[in-house]
């Protein structure tokens, strides 16, 4: 059922979740530009997203042989890892037991290594490696999510609408300032999208299993509203638990 | 090879951190699972018995990661 519920759901995750990964790897992108130019940057970036093209035209049609509900169970299952994974970073960040990631001070060390590697006759290579791992990697978790969040209802359409919505924001934020996006609340992005994913996942797993949820997709605000409150309080207890002088992990 | 070895790594990173967390998560769906399929629990009971686990387990790794800093 493609009810407005779902719809709203599926775009916002994936838009906040793919939003995310595309300022981390225009980080990277930035920082081989102009460190070692855009030939190598435009390069790496255009085989990653070769790659990953390929990635969906060889795994994607393998999607529609798999029964929904095993579908639903494996999506979910990885959903529940990958929104579980950050949620905890993000209530450890927030709570200030943790080092919030800082754009400026990754780009700083892209822009020092690429640096020490200029007079290496591979320069240019390394420099375009680096964009192709970036883009590939962060690309791998879009694709994810958009399949992940889409699949389970049919909605990949407007999962990867969400996605491409990310991706132009950034990149045209990116050409406006040519800098690494430092102001974008990154940590409560991550927060918010690690709660979505991980509704969405315990949802379609207990979908997958034959729960049939009250409300039907309405739960998945439901489940939402509890992991946040339950959340919450968790970040109310790593707070206590700081000390105020004491100084986050990396 | 090696760059294939470390984006394999990296991509397998996005879904394990905290192995403790990941382990914990695949038993509790496998549980739950078993427990729908083999023992006829109630498929909602068991949706909330995900929901709770999960819960129980998100609250386990913030405390771990809290103590181990003490």
């Amino acid at each position: 059922m493609n009810s407005l519920t779902s719809l709203t759901s599926v775009l916002t995750a994936s838009f906040l979740a793919s939003f995310v990964e595309v300022v981390e790897a225009f980080t990277i992108v930035l920082a081989v530009g102009i460190t070692q130019g855009w030939r190598p940057a435009f390069i790496g970036t255009g085989l990653a997203f070769a790659t990953l093209a390929l990635m969906v035209a060889v795994f994607g049609p393998l999607l529609s042989l798999i029964a929904i509900e095993v579908l639903q169970f494996i999506v979910g299952t990885l959903l529940v890892l990958f929104g579980m994974r950050w949620l905890r970073k993000a209530i450890l960040r927030a709570g200030g037991h943790t080092r919030m990631r800082d754009e400026e001070a990754a780009f700083a060390a892209e822009t020092d290594s690429l640096a020490q590697r200029r007079d290496d006759r591979r320069a240019n290579y390394l420099a375009g490696l680096a964009a192709y791992k970036a883009v590939l990697l962060e690309g791998t978790e879009v694709v994810f999510i958009v399949i992940a969040i889409g699949s389970g209802h049919q909605m990949i359409p407007y999962a990867s609408a969400g996605a491409l919505a990310a991706f132009l924001v950034v990149l045209a934020i990116g050409l406006a300032v040519h800098r690494p996006l430092s102001q974008v609340p990154e940590n409560t992005l991550k927060y918010a999208v690690g709660l979505m994913l991980t509704a969405f996942g315990i949802f379609w797993v207990g979908e997958g299993l034959g729960v049939e949820w009250p409300g039907a997709d309405l739960m998945i605000l439901g489940i939402l509203g509890i992991l946040l409150g339950a959340s919450l309080g968790l970040v109310r207890y790593v707070r206590s638990t700081t000390p105020a002088s004491g100084e986050p992990i990396q | 090879m090696n760059i294939i070895a470390g984006i394999i790594k990296e991509l397998v990173s996005l879904f394990v951190d905290d192995e403790n967390l990941a382990i914990h998560c695949v038993v509790l769906i496998a549980a739950v699972a078993f427990l729908i399929a083999l023992a006829h629990l109630p498929a909602l009971i068991g949706g909330a018995l995900l929901l709770l686990g999960c819960l129980g387990i998100l609250f386990d790794s913030v405390a771990r990661a809290v103590r181990k800093r003490r």
